[in-house]
């Protein structure tokens, strides 16, 4: 069993390949604004370094965001239409869901995405999400209660821990998989 | 020779689009999803409104698209999309959708210019014939363009400042019109008349145009009644100015037909759309005893037939593009042609 996971939500584009859930390739390559001219040639390239074509998968694994909104789209418009036209499953995780379990501390973790002007967050205990996501400007971060949390802003992701806690997510229908905002755009706040 | 299917995918501004074209010049089934009432409440386009419903609608509409005719992925030949010009987050949906399909059913990648698909939608309604001239007019493009050949393009002229399509969409922003504005000048227009005096631009022998002292002295005009206390009588403004706009487009088409023996005019691009536009031009055309062709309404406004038409002459020359295709929102399309 095949799986291809993709995570296009900020500047390090990672793109693995597992086999029955273990890490057969693990690519990854910072881009800081030009994620479409290396997203596809990356999965292109790890099935054929792997001697498999695109017909060898079985499940589709996307980091649905939050992050930059045009990497998100980037990288969850490509899972769709792959799990779509392959008709494979395909499941979505966040962001901070992989940077939370990628951290192996037992303690209550405060995972924390940060753009310019304020950043994405949320509270795992137990490494399940408590309470929402949230974006709070840089104004709002610094103002919030964080002694009792352990900060995570970066992690190297730990694949096979991120494949075992998918196991456990439903697949979505592919029309359904869209990209997690979470702030709200300039243009609709003035409703 | 075998018949070729080519998938056109458009997604350059507010609408998500899906066509199959035989040969270039058959129209074998199109989902067009336009998201105009969504942005029709922001006063205008919002780019990132745009290419979110993009993400959200895109599988959808291939599903659609296929649903209605009995030719499948396997019978396609290859797939085409726009990569320039339009919105970048817009143009990166339809982008990276491709080279999905491209690599899911192995089929060559042909990276369309979306000035191009206006062009080639001509094909649509009769086979274009050389040498022609066309008139591109839209949003970012205001050409008169000698074609001798398939995609050999000679520009003959071209605007020094804004581009008709744009001055139209200022013109309505100046005159208070609901978007989508170059339409809704149009619209005020039929009940208006040329009641206001604007200065001809370009008034000489040359195949440029201009357009930006036209919507100034508009601005201007506006503002001096204003200050006078006068109330604006917009109908008459819009007739006015659409007038002098169009006028100029039809003199320097003249003069183009004049200077060069070309068989056939093709009117291209979004302006196309304006009745009173074609109207004109079948005047001239008629005038000068040269064929016209212009595309039906449906598909001068953003569709991915025209995106399929035009990728055909691409795909018997092989120019197709690979993974790391990237989409641009701005690209003079004729840059490379002269």
């Amino acid at each position: 069993m095949y799986s291809l996971f993709i995570d296009t939500h900020d500047k390090d584009i990672v793109i693995t390949l597992f086999k029955d859930g273990k890490v057969l390739s693990s690519n990854i390559k910072t881009s800081e604004r030009h994620h479409s001219d290396y997203t596809m040639p990356m999965i292109d390239n790890i099935l054929k370094d792997n001697k498999l074509t695109v017909h060898d998968l079985n499940e589709l694994l996307v980091v649905n965001g939050p992050g930059s909104f045009t990497g998100v789209r980037l990288g969850v418009t490509i899972a769709k239409t792959l799990a779509y036209t392959l008709s494979i499953p395909i499941k979505t995780i966040t962001s901070l869901e992989t940077l939370a379990i990628s951290n192996k501390s037992k303690e209550d973790k405060l995972v924390v995405i940060h753009d310019i002007k304020g950043v994405y967050g949320a509270i795992f205990k137990d490494d399940k999400l408590d309470g929402e996501i949230f974006y709070k400007s840089n104004a709002e971060y610094a103002e919030m209660d964080k002694e009792k949390y352990l900060i995570i802003e970066d992690e190297t992701l730990d694949m096979e821990s991120i494949y075992e806690y998918m196991k456990n997510i439903e697949p979505t229908i592919a029309h359904k998989v869209n990209p997690l905002y979470v702030k709200i755009i300039e243009a609709l706040k003035n409703d | 020779m075998k018949d070729v299917y080519i998938m056109g995918i458009e997604s350059s501004c507010d609408e998500t689009s899906i066509s199959i074209v035989k040969n270039g010049c058959e129209e074998i089934a199109t989902t067009v999803l336009t998201q105009m009432d969504t942005h029709a409440l922001y006063g205008g386009v919002v780019p990132e409104i745009a290419s979110r419903m993009h993400t959200e609608n895109i599988t959808m509409v291939l599903e659609d698209v296929l649903s209605k005719t009995d030719i499948t992925m396997k019978d396609i030949d290859a797939i085409a999309v726009t990569y320039a010009p339009g919105l970048l987050g817009s143009l990166l949906v339809g982008v990276e959708f491709a080279k999905v399909l491209a690599l899911v059913y192995d089929k060559p990648l042909i990276a369309t210019h979306h000035i191009a698909g206006h062009i080639y939608a001509n094909n649509l309604v009769k086979p274009l014939v050389f040498p022609l001239l066309a008139l591109v007019v839209s949003g970012g493009h205001t050409e008169l363009v000698l074609m001798k050949g398939d995609y050999d393009f000679e520009v003959l002229g071209t605007t020094k400042d804004d581009a008709i399509g744009e001055s139209f969409d200022k013109v309505a922003r100046v005159l208070d019109l609901p978007y989508p504005g170059g339409p809704n000048v149009e619209k005020y227009s039929k009940e208006g008349s040329h009641t206001y005096e604007l200065p001809k631009p370009m008034d000489n022998d040359e195949l440029n145009f201009s357009f930006s002292g036209l919507k100034s002295a508009v601005i201007n005009l506006k503002h001096n009644e204003e200050q006078r206390g006068n109330e604006i009588r917009k109908k008459d403004l819009a007739r006015s100015f659409q007038d002098v706009a169009f006028d100029q487009v039809v003199r320097k088409s003249k003069l183009a037909i004049e200077r060069f023996n070309v068989k056939r005019v093709i009117v291209a691009g979004g302006v196309s759309a304006s009745a009173d536009l074609r109207e004109r031009m079948a005047k001239l055309c008629e005038e000068m005893q040269v064929d016209l062709s212009i595309p039906p309404m449906r598909y001068c406004t953003d569709n991915a037939t025209m995106i399929a038409c035009a990728a055909y002459p691409q795909f018997l020359n092989k120019d197709f593009a690979d993974f790391s295709l990237r989409a641009k929102s701005q690209e003079y399309f004729f840059q490379n042609c002269d």
